[in-house]
């Protein structure tokens, strides 16, 4: 059962019913609660925002693994709900809209950050360089760091060369643990459809894989 | 990739593929490796999997932190307003050149096409022994004068 279901109004889920009945979001009180927060409700808001920030904080943690940057993300995330929230149609239930923005948020500060050491290094000494990339990232834990880093770094490389649509159907299934039926329950699609974007989304995967094996090291 | 891999990878996933689609797999070297960097990856993907005892809290005061997040993009906003981005200009910058491209195409298709007066009717108005007797115009001169001094 995927981390997030805690937070899912569907209850057949939770009780591994396979037959998936699709609710109507908009009339849970929890879609009362976001229809508060549409009308500028700034209760509801900040209890939208108690709600989920722990789920928040935690998959930016599992994506980032900085603490320092773990509340700026958090924060540009609620941000972003803030003024997106407007927008929110009710096709999917909040929790999965707000961890896409989280998802998306994640993998767009790993970019500018690898940009920003592009430029950074770009200015620095071939000594300098080796000093700073030793430095950083700070694991949490020292241990069995060092192979555990270079993996993670290896599939954000990987992930940030899909669509934001199949980075997230890929951190629900494979990440978050839901099966596809789950996801086509929680996203309002159908069944096939998922299966056919996931084993896309998973062959781009392999095709940068193996471009990225090929290229040489930097 | 042939279709049965297509159709059982996931049922391969929980392990609930078929005899089939093993035997395939086999059988077949192509959908045998891009099966197994699938499943690699996907073992990859467990890396971005947040760790329950590394886990983090949302720190006191995050919520006011926030507020104050979205007060100050509120601001930001609200100054865009008034002074506009790059994009902006872009957008100005491309439309004026489009509309230099209008009025020239114009002007050309007008130059090309209006051939202007006729080369005769211009030799015409100045050729005198066509034009009226000159005692008729000092006559017509006269009679202008006569009548604004009246």
């Amino acid at each position: 059962m995927g981390t997030v279901s805690g937070a899912l109004p569907i209850s057949a889920l939770e009780q591994g019913s396979s037959v998936r009945t699709r609710v109507d979001y908009e009339s849970t009180p929890e879609g009362a609660l976001v229809r508060r927060a549409q009308a500028g409700d700034e209760s509801a808001f900040r209890e939208i925002v108690e709600r989920y920030q722990s789920k928040v904080f935690s998959i930016i943690h599992g994506i980032v693994r900085q603490r320092n940057d773990v509340e700026d993300i958090a924060q540009q995330v609620f941000a972003k709900v803030y003024f997106s929230l407007r927008n929110f149609d009710f096709r999917s239930s909040l929790i999965t809209w707000i961890y896409k923005i989280t998802v998306n948020e994640c993998f767009d500060y790993l970019r500018k950050k690898k940009v920003r050491k592009l430029v950074y290094e770009s200015d620095m000494s071939e000594d300098e360089v080796r000093r700073v990339e030793n430095s950083e990232p700070i694991p949490d834990r020292s241990g069995r760091a060092d192979s555990a880093l270079a993996r993670r770094d290896y599939i954000v490389k990987l992930m940030d060369r899909v669509s934001d649509e199949e980075k997230n159907l890929l951190m629900l299934k494979e990440v978050e643990g839901y099966s596809v039926e789950e996801l086509a329950g929680m996203l309002k699609m159908n069944e096939n459809t998922i299966k056919v974007k996931l084993f896309r989304a998973r062959q781009k995967l392999v095709k940068a894989s193996q471009r990225l094996d090929k290229a040489p090291a930097r | 990739m042939h279709e049965i891999v297509t159709d059982q990878f996931e049922m391969h996933l929980r392990g609930e593929a078929s005899e089939a689609f093993h035997a395939h797999l086999a059988a077949c070297r192509e959908c045998r490796t891009e099966v197994e960097e699938m499943v690699s990856i996907i073992g990859l993907m467990q890396e971005l999997k947040p760790e329950p005892e590394a886990s983090i809290e949302p720190p006191l005061g995050f919520y006011n932190r926030l507020t104050h997040t979205i007060v100050a993009e509120q601001k930001s906003q609200a100054w865009g307003f008034f002074s506009p981005g790059v994009p902006f200009f872009r957008r100005v910058a491309f439309a004026s050149l489009l509309l230099l491209a209008g009025l020239g195409s114009y002007l050309v298709t007008r130059e090309t096409g209006d051939n202007g007066p006729d080369p005769a009717a211009i030799m015409a108005q100045h050729d005198h022994s066509a034009s009226q007797p000159e005692s008729l115009d000092r006559e017509r001169l006269l009679v202008t004068l006569a009548t604004y001094h009246e």
